[in-house]
C-alpha cells in the first residue's frame, strides 16, 4: 500500500493555498495517497466561485457569507495584499516565473487523485452546505476521519 | 540505452516537471525509459528524490546549453 500524506488546510489565503497544493501534488506525483482536509478559512479554497452561500440559516451566517466570499480566485495574499493589488502583482510575477496558477494546481490535484474532504463542524459554523462546495470534494467528515488518516500518514501538515 | 519517451518540461516551475513525469510514467510499461528536459535548477535534486521515493530507477543527469536532461526507468 502506498504511503499516505495528510494536509490540514486551515488558512484561506492565496499563498498558503499554493503551498498546500504544491506539496499535495508533489506527494501525489511521488506515489503517495494524499488527503487534504479543509477546515475553517480553508473552506474558502473549495467553495464555489459565487456570492451567497446556500447553507446559511441566520443573519450572522449570511453576513459572514457575504464578507467571507468563497472561491479560490478570491483568496487574498497573507502579506502585502493591499486590497488585492499585491495579489495581482504576485500573480503576475508568478506567471513570469512560469509557476502554475492555483486553478491549474487544483486541476492537477484532482487528476492525480488527491482526496479533498471538508470539515462538517466548520461548515456548520460558516453556514456552508455541500452544494456550496466544488464537486472535487468527495466527503464531509469530522475530526475522527482526520485522525484516522493522520495517524497512518508519513507526512502530516497543518497549513 | 534506448530512450522510449521524451518529456519537454522546459519553462515549467516546480512542481510541474515532477507532476508531468509522474503522469507520463502512468502511461509507460515497466522497463521503459523516459528522458525529461527541464530548465529548472530544482529539478536536478528533485528527479533523484522522486526516483528514491517512488522506487523508479534513476539513470542519470546531464546538463547541456542551460538545460537539464534527467533519465529514469520505470520499475513497476
Amino acid at each position: 500500500m502506498a504511503d499516505k500524506a495528510t494536509i490540514v488546510v486551515f488558512s484561506g489565503e492565496f499563498d498558503k493555498a499554493l503551498a498546500a497544493f504544491v506539496i499535495a501534488n508533489g506527494a501525489a506525483a511521488s506515489g503517495m495517497d494524499v488527503t487534504m482536509f479543509f477546515t475553517f478559512w480553508g473552506l474558502n479554497l473549495i467553495k464555489k466561485d459565487k456570492g451567497a452561500i446556500k447553507g446559511a440559516t441566520n443573519w450572522m451566517q449570511k453576513m459572514m457569507g457575504m464578507m467571507n466570499r468563497g472561491g479560490h480566485s478570491r483568496l487574498p495574499l497573507s502579506k502585502f495584499n493591499m486590497g488585492g493589488a499585491g495579489k495581482m502583482m504576485m500573480k503576475k510575477i508568478m506567471k513570469g516565473q512560469k509557476v502554475q496558477s492555483l486553478d491549474e494546481m487544483m486541476a492537477d490535484a484532482a487528476d492525480l487523485g488527491v482526496k479533498m474532504i471538508a470539515c462538517k463542524m466548520s461548515m456548520d459554523v460558516m453556514g456552508v452546505c455541500k452544494e456550496d462546495l466544488i464537486p472535487e470534494v468527495s466527503e464531509i467528515v469530522g475530526v475522527a476521519t482526520y485522525i484516522n488518516e493522520g495517524k497512518n500518514s508519513k507526512i502530516n501538515l497543518f497549513i | 540505452m534506448t530512450i522510449d519517451f521524451e518529456l519537454d518540461a522546459v519553462g515549467m516551475a516546480c512542481p510541474v516537471p515532477i507532476v508531468k513525469t509522474a503522469k507520463k510514467m502512468r502511461e509507460m510499461l515497466p522497463g521503459q525509459v523516459l528522458r525529461i528536459i527541464s530548465d529548472d535548477e530544482g529539478f536536478k535534486a528533485d528527479i533523484v528524490a522522486w526516483c528514491e521515493s517512488t522506487g523508479n530507477e534513476f539513470l542519470g543527469l546531464e546538463e547541456k546549453d542551460g538545460k537539464i536532461y534527467g533519465t529514469v526507468r520505470k520499475v513497476s
